[in-house]
């Protein structure tokens, strides 16, 4: 017991769980503004990965960090918007879509990296900087935690607060909202449903793209085909598990960043197996779907 | 005499059968489905023009190469194997409308339990194999019925339960195997070897041709009986096509919601293990195979059809046969052959695409009908 | 009228893709300041022609004229910058979402990029204060009541300032005291200048607050007619007709013990039609016609016959069977077939080969089953099907072809051909001629004759009168979930009779008593 409190509390655990909450929390955040909508995005994983890939490869080439992430946002734009004229203009089932996207993501990366290194396995990269704010990140326990991270993490927490405020606040959300519901109700308005999933689409496109840039120029400095790992899916679970409600969302995505942290680090130190660890977020989105439906039965019943 | 006679019943009732598929609908299926893959090969054969030192050569040897190397076809066939029990088992689920993607962790714990079977489980000549077959296919159907029963008891999202399960699944198994069946003079995460009369064995020594590849054929002939003369085929697909009307018939939809789940995962259950007894020597795997979501996109393609999903998945072989040899004797990588797929995939699975063109051949069908009757509302 | 009217529909004619004929050269106008009825029976084409007008359904002759110019409305959106609004039948409102919001939907306005809550919040109680109704900016849609979802959508409309207000069917889910608050709404709508058009089949409605009455039957227009000069009778007759008369073929009734008894049959559920006290009883040979305009509650009878509505009061046996708590499976079982009023969604399985959907319900049969119930027996079940096919005469090939290639004769004759011969001892026949052509319809017709004469029980549900006419041994007429009329079928009774029974303008003495007699002279 006291060996597991050793491990939690120590700063750098702290500081890897932070990051590892990261692409989950930017993974989540793109599932829950696409499901709003009414698209069950399963193609955020690979989405993530072209995003990791374009951002070490366009990073790497150019040397610059700033074209590198912009590469990740716009090929995570392209692919929301690719994925929303399939399915509201060639009319094809989302979740088909995103298969076939995950598919043909995880073939094209390495597909490209042979390309351009000749093997299949990882393509240099560019790190995006830890944003330190000189003094205050000298503080103890607050400094490194509120002034010393990765400009990545600023960013995420900024993303989480501007698609809650989206959702709430403005007309985009509303409609988002409005679509994802009750398409019939929201046409009959004048709204345009597909142009909403659009811009759903494309923001969760460029969220789940800057998670995978994420991995591949700040978590490593190095992409890898195999990096993503599932992130996505579990973004996915994140948000089921928040059951759309954005700080719900993101404190899920967090529990599951700390739970994959402390999976790798309680194998060395407790002997605690790291791959029963690792199925916990996957359980535990299965246990709150299952609440989640016990109670909307119990409403049911009880409406006469 | 007489069998002369039977002969010429049965083949008068072979040219009925096929008259009847053969009507416009069908006909216009194959073919949009063959424009798809004409298009998607051509947007290979692009890429491959651009990137590629010396394309018409790489591209000779991924479209040639497969029907002409000497053990081309075995090679085929072997790679199709798992694509067959995947993209029957998606079939199944499909049919009745379940969006379960549990074939991937299905194919996963059935490999995996077929191994461990196979292993540690002491039995006598063909009797072992089918033993771990049929354990395989078992310990995923057990697995599958959590998507299942809690879709068909409390109407829980089962795309989204599937595929959490995908990963518990291999995260378990992930964790028995290198704690509890680790092989630890190997050196690596993996089995002990399987015992050599456990394993499928292979046609000819010097091919990958092995005969799980008629187990597969034997999957795709029994599923297609269970659609065709089954009560259980028959209410699965009334529930999937019309969920109303199977109500209105007396079928309970709570059966075939569960029931089409758990075989699919069976079949894709029994699918691991066979490739696992049949192109392994232990069983190593700690990633999921992803040929449960091939053999998703493969049922859609095959329109669910048993038949037309081992087409398809013999296709989904010959071009990943294809993609194999350009890689060893050109500088291509082989997973170009994702991309022919997706293409694929998403113009068979995009209502619109051609469309417009089977409206107009229908409509002049329609018109060169004699009884079109005039509706009249009363 | 002196000036030009408001809105003037003229020569309006809407076919469907399937060849309905929806509106046949009909014309409606409207005047500013007043409530317009459309009254007509289900089918006459009300609704497609304010859905015309509310740019949901293209017209395909016929134009629309509006302060005496031409317009051309294509989508809502333009009806509603014409200033025309629309309250659905069905609710088009966000659950999730508040009352303000609903009403701000699609027309929000923003400050420095956020939405202004406060301005939604102010124009619904603007609203409210205006033309009195009061509702709750800030509730959750989904905790209102029915009454309070029909207020959010007019307050809906009225907030994209529209003079024009079209109401689908209003009353149709409100209490009594709802209906009246919404009235006296409308009436203060009106004297505020906005001009109101209800779609009904209520006459008391029409009579109640409306102005004037445009009466619709088979999609044209019979007439438009100040309320004040014309009776209910009048209106009645107009809408119902007075259509050419099938005769009755003569059949006899065998006696003995009833095949279905229904005993103070009641039902009360949230969103659907009501059942009150509903007795009836079908002998072996007879056919019971329920006649009544849709939605007066003949939906949950028959829910509740079929095994699919299980929460009532009072008592139905089938051949002495109490059905009570039986499932839908279990009701076909005691030999109850079902004809269902729409072929498309419960009847067939468009997907579905012909051949599949003749055995649907009895394919668990043992003569169809081989290998111990294992598997199908192909053969048997192909020359079963193929038989039905030539002896209901439906018009395919073979078997094999699919459902949804038929046309809508050829599919209700393939629900048919299941249901009847499997010789069922009761028939519940819901529409069963609705919507096809006539040789079709005529057919249907005689095979349900037979069926009776055979010895079955049915129960023929039809707003059509010349079905029950051509079919029925007695009439009971349902109004507002009750049998409001009983009448032996022997030429004595009149449409326009029955139609103001219908409509609720007359109503029997009605009480278990007098139906069991009145069944009882239709044996004798």
């Amino acid at each position: 017991m006291r060996a597991l409190f050793e491990t939690i509390v120590q700063m750098e655990f702290i500081m890897t769980a932070i990051e590892l909450s990261v692409p989950l929390v930017l993974a989540a955040l793109a599932a829950l503004i696409t499901n709003k909508a009414g698209i069950l995005n399963i193609g955020i994983e690979g989405s993530m990965l072209m995003g990791a890939l374009m951002g070490a490869v366009v990073g790497y080439q150019t040397g610059s960090v700033m074209l590198g992430l912009l590469a990740a946002i716009a090929i995570g734009a392209f692919l929301g918007l690719l994925m929303s004229v399939f399915v509201n203009k060639f009319k094809i089932n989302h979740i088909l879509v995103g298969i076939a996207f995950n598919l043909l993501a995880a073939g094209l990366a390495i597909f490209i990296i042979y390309v351009r290194t000749g093997t299949k396995g990882d393509h240099p990269s560019v790190s995006i900087p830890t944003w330190t704010v000189p003094y205050l990140s000298d503080l103890p326990i607050v400094g490194p935690l509120l002034f010393g991270q990765n400009l990545m993490v600023y960013l995420t927490v900024v993303a989480a607060v501007v698609i809650a405020v989206v959702l709430s606040r403005t007309k985009l959300g509303m409609h988002i909202k409005a679509v994802g519901e009750n398409v019939e109700a929201a046409e009959s308005v004048g709204i345009n449903a597909f142009k909403i999933q659009s811009y759903a689409l494309l923001i969760g496109g460029v969220l789940a793209g800057l998670g995978g840039a994420f991995m591949s120029m700040a978590y490593m400095s190095t992409f890898n085909t195999g990096m993503i790992a599932g992130r996505g899916f579990i973004g996915i679970a994140a948000e089921s598990m928040g059951a759309g409600i954005v700080g719900n969302t993101v404190l899920a995505s967090a529990v599951f960043g700390f739970v994959n942290t402390f999976a790798v680090t309680a194998q060395v130190t407790l002997r605690i197996p790291f791959e029963l660890l690792n199925t916990l977020p996957y359980l535990v989105t299965i246990l709150a779907l299952v609440i989640y439906a016990m109670r909307k039965r119990r409403k049911q019943v009880k409406q006469p | 005499m007489q069998a002369m006679q039977r002969f010429k019943s049965m083949y008068a009732r072979v040219i009925t059968a096929i008259k009847r598929t053969l009507n416009l609908g069908f006909v216009f299926e194959l073919a949009r489905t063959l424009a798809a893959i004409v298009i998607a090969l051509s947007v290979a054969a692009i890429i491959i023009l651009i990137v590629s030192d010396d394309p018409g050569f790489t591209l000779r040897v991924f479209l040639l190469n497969p029907l002409t190397q000497p053990d081309g076809f075995a090679t085929i066939f072997s790679r199709a194997m798992p694509l067959i029990f995947t993209g029957l088992a998606a079939s199944v689920v499909l049919r009745a409308k379940q969006f379960n993607l549990f074939a991937e962790g299905a194919f996963f714990i059935g490999g995996f339990a077929g191994a461990i079977v196979a292993i540690h489980v002491g039995l006598p000549g063909l009797l072992l194999p089918v033993v771990a077959l049929l354990a395989g296919g078992l310990v995923a159907a057990i697995f599958g019925t959590v998507p299942a029963a809690l879709k068909a008891k409390l109407d829980v999202n089962e795309f989204v339960v599937s595929l959490m399960m995908n990963f518990i699944l291999l995260w378990i198994g992930v964790y028995f195997l290198s704690n509890v069946f680790n092989d630890e003079r190997a050196g690596d995460i993996t089995t002990p070897l399987f015992p050599e009369h456990a394993r499928i064995p292979y046609i000819s020594q010097d091919s990958f041709f092995t005969s799980g590849v008629f187990i597969a054929i034997a999957a795709v002939i029994l599923v297609f009986i269970f659609f065709r003369f089954t009560r259980f085929g028959y209410n699965i697909k009334t529930t999937g096509d019309n969920l109303a009307f199977a109500k209105y018939s007396g079928i309970n939809p709570a059966g075939p919601i569960f029931s089409s789940q758990v075989i699919g995962a069976f079949i894709a259950g029994v699918g691991g293990a066979t490739e696992v007894l049949s192109h392994y020597r232990r069983f190593n795997w700690t990633s999921l195979p992803m040929y449960g979501f091939d053999g998703f996109m493969i049922a859609i393609i095959a329109k669910n059809n048993p038949l037309a999903v081992l087409f398809v998945a013999l296709f989904f072989g010959y071009i990943r046969t294809g993609a194999v040899q350009m890689e060893i004797f050109t500088r291509m990588s082989s997973e170009i052959v994702t991309i022919i797929q997706a293409v694929i995939i998403l113009l068979v699975a995009a209502q619109a695409f051609l469309m417009s063109l089977r409206k107009r051949l229908m409509m002049r069908r329609i018109k060169g009908l004699k009884h079109v009757e005039a509706t009249v509302e009363v | 009228m002196e000036t030009t009217p408001l809105l003037d529909m003229q020569a309006i004619t809407k076919i469907y893709d399937n060849g309905v004929v929806a509106n046949d050269n009909a014309s409606f106008s409207l005047r500013k300041g007043e409530i317009h009825a459309i009254a007509g029976e289900n089918g006459a084409g009300k609704t497609t022609l304010m859905k015309v007008l509310y740019g949901l359904e293209k017209v395909d002759e016929g134009r629309v004229m509006l302060h005496g110019n031409e317009v051309n409305i294509t989508s809502p959106h333009k009806a509603i910058e014409h200033g025309i609004g629309m309250v659905h039948q069905h609710f088009m409102l966000v659950d999730s979402l508040s009352v303000a919001e609903n009403v701000m939907l699609g027309a929000e306005v923003t400050k420095r990029g956020f939405i202004d809550k406060s301005h939604g919040i102010q124009k619904t109680e603007a609203i409210a204060k205006t033309y009195g109704l009061y509702i709750n900016p800030l509730a959750k849609t989904q905790t209102l009541s029915v009454g309070l979802k029909q207020r959010l959508e007019i307050i809906k409309v009225l907030a994209r300032d529209v003079s024009i207000v079209i109401l689908d069917e209003p009353t149709a889910v409100l209490t009594p005291q709802e209906t009246v608050e919404l009235f006296n709404q409308l009436k203060r709508l009106r004297n505020e200048g906005h001009s109101i058009v209800i779609i009904t089949h209520k006459l008391k409605e029409i009579k109640t607050i409306c102005d004037r009455v445009t009466v619709m039957r088979h999609g044209k227009t019979i007439g438009t007619y100040d309320v004040a000069t014309i009776t209910e009778a009048e209106i009645s007759k107009r809408m119902i007709g007075a259509e050419v008369r099938v005769e009755r073929v003569e059949r006899s009734i065998q006696g003995g013990k009833p095949i279905l008894e229904i005993t103070n049959l009641t039902r009360h559920h949230p969103g659907e039609p009501s059942l009150h006290d509903v007795n009836l009883s079908i002998r072996p040979g007879e056919i019971i016609g329920v006649a009544g305009v849709e939605g007066n509650g003949q939906r949950t009878l028959i829910d509740i016959l079929t095994g699919y509505a299980s929460s009532y009061e009072g008592r139905v046996l089938i051949n002495g069977v109490d059905i009570r708590g039986r499932s839908i499976k279990a009701v076909r079982e005691l030999a109850v077939s079902h004809i269902p009023e729409d072929r498309m969604i419960k009847g067939s399985n468009p997907f579905g080969t012909i051949g599949e959907n003749l055995v649907s319900t009895t394919i668990n049969k043992p003569a169809f089953n081989r290998a111990k119930g294992w598997l199908i027996n192909g053969r048997k079940i192909r020359q079963y099907t193929q038989r039905l096919l030539k002896s209901y005469r439906i018009k395919a090939d073979n078997t094999d072809v699919p459902v949804r290639v038929l046309s809508g004769g050829n599919i209700q004759k393939v629900v048919c051909a299941r249901e009847l011969d499997s010789q069922p001892s009761l028939l519940i026949a819901d529409q069963p001629s609705r919507g096809i052509d006539v040789g079709s319809m005529e057919f249907i017709h005689r095979q349900i004759e037979t069926l009776a004469s055979n010895g079955s029980a049915v129960l023929l549900v039809s707003a059509d009168l010349r079905e029950i006419f051509r079919l029925a041994d007695t009439i009971y007429v349902i109004y507002n979930g009750a049998f409001v009329g009983a009448f032996n079928n022997d030429g004595s009774v009149r449409e326009d009779t029955l139609g103001e029974y219908m409509l609720g303008i007359k109503r029997q003495a009605f009480a278990k008593e007098v139906a069991r007699r009145d069944a009882g002279n239709a044996a004798l």
